[in-house]
């Protein structure tokens, strides 16, 4: 169980509804893509 | 929608703070220190800090300390720390935390110089009064506004037409005028040992030979530089590679000229190593960054997708041998089952070149014709860096050999500074070929309609504007206008398909149009009618350079028949 996947994955389908519905996106959420694209960059580097 | 500066500090400081945003890797930071290297000396007056990714900024922290007031560090292990089981909300508070203390900081001027989504998205979080490079919009869109960052996210990976080196992109970007890097008189005073230093993986396979080359590398080298000692360097990821070397039989002999410290040597102290060197022989990869910054003389083997232009080490007389594999430079996702790049480097050109530069000869077109095999020059393309009022220049050393590429690049060189800075570059009138000649006819026909596209793109914004501004404007109209737009931006996008040496204007041009200025159809408009209006000059004078060279070429081959008749 990953729960940070978990919450990722849920916020990610909130974010895109909002953008979906044409609304703008909050701070908050551009730290939860910042925080999704940190953890796939390090999961590609360790992999390297 | 923008994103939102207004937490940002307006007041003037007495320093004014510069950020430079740069979460990539080892290399990338390295360079990043070249490109400001000289800038503390001349510009004091600015306070300058630079936001790096831990794992990276604190191996190089020697190097960084001095040239930065303050270096912040974005530690991902303890942000993603227990994310198992902690979840989201304990990394959200670590990313709250390094912001608001990048929020302290005050910035003036944030320059993202990375261009990876991650810091793209960093830089719209991080209040500054001024944003350079990427960064995403509340519409979750990219916003890149400064031309210099346009040519980078146009140019750099998306092909092998990129003129630039990336220290000289980033000094663009930066608005740091171009210069050659000082060398103090202490650093070119410094002993070197007899010690050749050789780095020989990379990041990934494509981009480094297997061992065997190696083995066969170091056996000729030290087996001709009787006196020379060899020191393999690398990473603790790489023992096992370097072992294979080292264990070879065929380097058995020479154990005790050969040393291996892959491994066990932090950064700084491998830095050392390299400063007490005479030369640094490797693939593209961090050392010989490193070896650049130390001064330390460069033998670059590109292979893969490396491309030599961007990243050849930043230093006079850098040596990069590539190959001139129809494939190469690839990108790192195209399938590649055979290497072929990798055989058409012969290791024993490499040798050669490290003997000569081991005796302390100049490498030069004459020496590279009298001293190898016409086999072994066939396949390669073989450089050497110079300084030519500031700027970056790789020349190619094989006699009566340019590559298309070379010949674009050096065009591109000159168009973009003329357009963009408005200074103009001088380069001689390179000797084209059948081949080349037919490919300059080709990008003619292309920048023709490129030309003419541009002059409708023109047309049509101002008919907007026009419209607009009209007692009675019609939305119809508008609306028709704008279509035809629509369609010459998309008939733009075929003409790069004919006309493949065109792309990074064709790419320059999309950055450009989805980044126009305004909040309403007018500014909106008038931004496009200025991108078209630029993107019309680009394509003259790239016309222009193309229509001179193949003149000089027609003049060339007149005289050519005409001394064979005399004959």
């Amino acid at each position: 169980m990953n729960i940070f996947q978990d919450d990722i994955n849920n916020e990610f389908d909130r974010i895109k509804k909002t953008l979906s519905e044409g609304n703008p996106l909050t701070l908050e959420d551009l730290k939860i893509i910042l925080l999704a694209e940190l953890n796939e960059e390090d999961l590609h580097e360790s992999k390297q | 929608m923008k994103v939102s500066n207004k937490e940002a500090c307006a007041t003037k400081n007495a320093h004014p703070t510069i950020a430079l945003l740069q979460l990539t890797r080892l290399g990338d930071l390295i360079q990043t220190v070249q490109a400001v290297q000289n800038f503390r000396k001349t510009h004091p007056q600015y306070r300058m800090v630079l936001i790096a990714r831990s794992q990276f900024a604190k191996p190089l922290n020697f190097l960084l300390q001095k040239y930065f007031d303050k270096v912040y560090t974005l530690d991902t292990q303890a942000i993603f720390h227990d994310q198992h089981t902690a979840g989201l909300s304990k990394s959200l508070n670590g990313i709250n935390v390094f912001i608001s203390e990048l929020k302290s900081e005050n910035i003036d001027a944030l320059i993202n110089l990375s261009f990876s989504k991650s810091s793209s998205y960093l830089a719209s979080l991080i209040p500054a009064v001024h944003k350079i490079g990427s960064f995403h919009d509340f519409n979750n869109k990219v916003q890149i506004n400064d031309k210099w960052s346009q040519v980078l996210y146009s140019t750099v990976m998306r092909g092998s037409l990129n003129p630039y080196s990336l220290v000289e992109l980033f000094k663009n970007i930066i608005g740091i005028t171009p210069s050659e890097p000082v060398v103090s008189a202490a650093q070119s005073a410094m002993p070197r040992a007899n010690l050749i230093v050789v780095h020989p993986f990379a990041s990934n396979d494509r981009k480094a030979w297997k061992a065997e080359k190696w083995v066969e590398v170091i056996y000729k080298t030290l087996k001709d530089n009787d006196k020379c000692t060899v020191t393999l360097v690398g990473a603790k990821n790489e023992v096992l590679k370097s072992q294979i070397i080292t264990e070879n039989p065929l380097l058995k002999p020479f154990s005790a000229r050969l040393i291996n410290v892959t491994g066990k040597t932090s950064i700084e102290e491998l830095s050392q190593v390299v400063a007490n060197a005479k030369l640094f022989v490797g693939h593209d990869s961090m050392v010989g960054h490193l070896a650049a910054i130390n001064n330390t003389p460069t033998l670059t083997i590109s292979l893969g997708n490396v491309r030599p232009h961007e990243t050849t080490p930043f230093q006079t007389n850098a040596y990069n041998l590539a190959p001139r594999t129809k494939c190469f430079p690839c990108f790192p996702s195209d399938p590649c089952a055979y290497t072929q790049c990798h055989h058409d480097i012969p290791y024993q050109l490499v040798s050669n070149v490290i003997k000569q530069l081991m005796s302390g000869n100049e490498i030069d077109a004459e020496w590279i014709k009298s001293s190898n095999s016409g086999f072994h020059l066939s396949s390669v393309n073989f450089y050497r860096s110079r300084f030519q009022n500031g700027m970056f220049t790789l020349d190619s050393l094989i006699e009566g050999h340019l590559d298309v590429a070379d010949i674009f690049r050096t065009f591109y060189k000159i168009t973009w500074s003329f357009v963009i800075n408005n200074v103009e570059d001088n380069y001689p009138i390179p000797k084209l070929t059948p081949n080349s000649h037919r490919d300059l006819l080709d990008a003619l026909t292309g920048l023709q309609h490129l030309f003419e596209l541009s002059e409708f793109g023109q047309k049509y914004s101002r008919f907007i504007l026009e419209e607009i501004s009209s007692s009675t404007p019609s939305i119809a109209k508008i609306k028709e206008f704008s279509k035809k737009i629509d369609e010459i931006d998309h008939l733009q996008e075929m003409v790069q398909k004919t006309s493949p040496y065109l792309a990074p204007i064709i790419d320059y041009f999309k950055v450009r149009k989805g980044n126009l200025f305004g909040d309403n159809i007018v500014k909106l408009t008038e931004s496009s009618y200025y991108c078209f209006e630029e993107n019309a000059q680009l394509t003259s004078v790239m016309y222009e350079l193309i229509q001179n060279t193949i003149a000089e070429y027609k003049i060339g081959n007149n005289k050519n028949s005409r001394s064979d008749l005399n004959k």
